[in-house]
């Protein structure tokens, strides 16, 4: 116990949300450019304020992003506008940019106190594309042009876009689009798939980098089927009252950035690898925002092998693992200390037993992705709502193992403890128990491997460890990457299972060895 | 005129919640010193009886007294640490060594240490076994010998009555026998008083000074090895003595 307690403080100290004054945390979702844009308002508030910035990006989705935005988990994020009336609003599609961006900046005010800022410049929307080739011999200007020679053409669209109504399905009905086949593809498949022409026309996003390396043209939505998503950035509004150099410098971006610069950016994320911290410094000079060289953390390579990679990494590795370890340590300590107890408790109330574990059971099966967005409102995001996702998972194998552990102890020995004159109380502590250590080890080596490995998933919601690397690589493609939190994080779960199966043989009570033989 | 009886039964039924009858009814008294058996085949009540003793079991109705007490104004647990109990395979907790077994009701007394080490090493000596078993882990002994320490342990708190649920039931026939001698010899040198369950009508005759025979819930007939043989109350004794000659 003593020796956990340093990893303990500096959890409970990482969990703490800091409210230093002087800080402000820039959050962004999981993919590339939300990542830049992000790390472009990061860079610009370091080199324009004192503010001291803290980044946390990649967070899992529009979900997470808002809601920590809301809980002040982090002060500014780059949003769309078209996400904010359709999937945050819940409301239908209309009118052009400016309607659309009017709509989310009153309801987002009067609602949250949260602030759209002036547009950066560009859309980044559904759009449809069709393979330049293609695009010049049927002189194809238009999805309404293109509606001309559908009936010839394979569509190939991912699984999201077929089956919204804001996608294929309402596409279809406003330009009168019928292809001859339609298949659902994975993004990345799509781009292959178009350049090996198996299909003719896919869904895009219209700042994708792929538009450039693949050679497709974007079709004009020239009934203006999609909605608008202006890229913008989201503020709160304390945070800009308590610091409102923070809305002066970010409107320093306000409309400095467009399509084909930004289809420029993403492909050198995308597809050369390059770090987010170069491509947002070199994007800052190119608008002419030129940030003081040596504020930013210096970029890392992300080209080499993945045992160079990791051997490169291996500080950053290091820190992760720790952090990796600090929030499994500190998830199955908590979860020892409730679900032990409890599983005792259920040996002497056993009619809630079967209740109870199914409960723990049914926890279980919540998907963890789903278990850290549902923390988000309640707790934030960082290490803390990760701590307490990791604990629940740890509750139902420590429970059941406990309670079946001390339930099926020798009956026998009970028996004749109970007929001599042994009290429940002794009985639990002299017999049941220290003949149950076993299993109740097993119970909690298994919550620990389940611990560490659903860990990984904690980069999602912004609390780090060693998922940081594979959310991060898997946005990029970047397997050496992926490879570089993978094999750590397997390794580290085969150590703790090694390491726990070892106490649990030692745990084993004197006396059992040899029961088998005798 | 006959002394009180150390162990009395009275009436004792069994009704379990879905309404069968594990005891219809049982009177028996057991004086003090006197080895009772009580024989029958599985389902006939002995043990449901036996374990009303103790109050590992309450029954549905009737009286059980010892020492002319109601066990029911009895607190169980100090009940069942002044009375010895031997079960079928010993019971003995298995990640206790031999000696931690044998003071256990001792030390459930409050003894002092060193009084507890000189009545465990009389216990195992009277038993039969040495200073170095003492030492062991209940699965390092042999059947015989686990059963040794389970009377062992039953005896050190001196309690007046023992219980034996199927002492020697689990063991091989030529341990049976030589546990049986040992049986005999404790009880003639120390005059406890036993009430043993056996579904073996030749070890209840070997061991006891009255045997008890039941069958469905009931006492049919309790007296001496020869009074059942002479004057079988009831055509399943003479049925099973028959067999037992047979």
């Amino acid at each position: 116990m003593g020796r956990i307690w340093p990893i303990w403080g500096a959890i409970l100290f990482l969990a703490l949300p800091l409210q230093a004054a002087d800080r402000v945390v820039v959050g962004s979702k999981n993919f590339e450019e939300s990542r830049l844009l992000a790390e472009m308002f990061a860079q610009l508030l370091e080199s324009r304020t004192t503010l001291q910035v803290e980044r946390r990006l990649g967070l899992a989705g529009t979900q997470v992003c808002f809601e920590a935005l809301k809980s002040g988990a982090i002060d500014v994020y780059p949003e769309y506008t078209g996400t904010g009336l359709v999937s945050i609003l819940g409301e239908q599609a209309q009118g052009g940019p400016d309607q659309t961006l009017n709509r989310v900046r009153s309801e987002f005010l009067r609602r949250w106190n949260v602030w759209w800022l002036a547009p950066l410049g560009f859309e980044n929307s559904w759009e449809i594309a069709v393979p330049r080739e293609l695009a010049e011999r049927e002189h194809l200007e238009t999805i309404t042009d293109l509606a001309r020679v559908s009936k010839s053409l394979h569509g190939g669209f991912g699984h999201e876009f077929v089956g919204r109504e804001d996608g294929l399905l309402g596409l279809q009905k406003t330009y009168g689009l019928q292809f001859r086949s339609v298949d659902h593809l994975q993004q990345a498949i799509q781009y292959q798939a178009a350049k090996q022409r198996t299909i003719d026309a896919l869904d895009v996003y219209s700042t994708d980098g792929r538009l450039i390396l693949y050679n497709l043209k974007v079709l004009r939505d020239d009934r203006d089927f999609f909605p608008p998503y202006e890229a913008a950035a989201l503020v709160r509004g304390e945070t800009l009252k308590k610091h409102p150099e923070v809305g002066a410098v970010l409107g320093l971006l306000a409309g400095s950035l467009d399509e084909d610069a930004m289809r420029a950016y993403n492909l050198r994320l995308q597809e050369k690898h390059e770090s987010e911290v170069v491509v947002a410094r070199d994007a800052l000079r190119a608008i002419g925002l030129v940030v003081k060289e040596g504020n930013a953390p210096e970029p890392v390579s992300r080209k080499p092998g993945v045992l160079a990679y990791l051997w490169g990494a291996r500080r950053d590795l290091g820190r992760l693992t720790l952090q990796h370890l600090g929030l499994s340590a500190a998830a199955l300590l908590l979860g020892a200390l409730f679900a032990i107890p409890l599983g005792l408790w259920l040996e002497r109330h056993r009619r809630w037993a079967e209740t109870v574990i199914r409960i723990l059971g049914l926890l279980q099966t919540v998907p963890s992705l789903a278990l850290l967005a549902f923390m988000i409102p309640l707790l934030g995001v960082g290490a803390l709502p990760a701590i307490v996702a990791l604990w629940i998972y740890s509750l139902f194998p420590i429970v059941r193992n406990t309670y079946t552990g001390v339930r099926d102890a020798d009956p026998k020995a009970v028996e004749a403890a109970t007929a001599l004159g042994m009290t429940p109380g002794q009985i639990l502590r002299e017999v049941r128990l220290p003949l149950a250590a076993p299993v109740v080890m097993a119970g909690l080596r298994t919550a620990a491997v389940i611990t560490v490995g659903t860990a990984t998933l904690a980069a999602f919601i912004g609390a780090g460890g060693l998922g940081e690397p594979i959310v991060t690589g898997l946005q990029l493609a970047d397997s050496a990457m992926i490879l570089s939190g993978a094999i750590p994080a397997a390794l580290l779960a085969l150590v703790v299972d090694a390491l726990l199966g070892w106490v649990e043989k030692s745990l084993r009570p004197a006396g059992l060895e040899r029961e088998g033989s005798a | 005129m006959p002394s009180e009886p150390l162990l009395e039964a009275v009436d004792v039924a069994k009704t379990y919640a879905d309404g069968t009858a594990a005891l219809a009814g049982v009177t028996l008294a057991v004086q003090s010193g006197e080895t009772v058996a009580l024989v029958g085949e599985s389902g006939s009540g002995k043990t449901t009886l036996l374990r009303t003793f103790n109050r590992m079991i309450e029954p549905s109705a009737g009286t059980v007294r010892i020492e002319g007490k109601p066990v029911m104004d009895l607190d169980p647990i100090d009940l069942r640490r002044r009375t010895g109990y031997v079960p079928q395979d010993g019971g003995l907790i298995p990640h206790w060594r031999v000696e931690r077994n044998v003071e256990l009701v001792p030390r459930l007394l409050g003894w002092d240490r060193d009084r507890r080490k000189e009545r465990t090493r009389e216990m195992l000596e009277l038993v039969g076994l040495s200073a170095a078993q003492a030492g062991r882990y209940p699965a390092e002994l042999s059947g015989g010998q686990r059963q040794r320490v389970a009377f062992a342990r039953a005896l050190a708190a001196d309690p007046p009555l023992i219980l034996l649920d199927e002492p020697f039931g689990a063991l091989d026939a030529l341990t049976r026998l030589e546990l049986h001698r040992q049986f005999l010899e404790l009880k003639s040198r120390l005059g406890k008083t036993a009430v043993l369950v056996t579904h073996d009508l030749g070890e209840a005759f070997r061991l006891a000074d009255r045997i008890g025979v039941m069958r469905a819930g009931r006492l049919l007939q309790l007296g001496a090895p020869a009074e059942l043989a002479d004057r079988p109350a009831d055509p399943y004794v003479s049925a099973l003595l028959e067999l037992r000659r047979g």
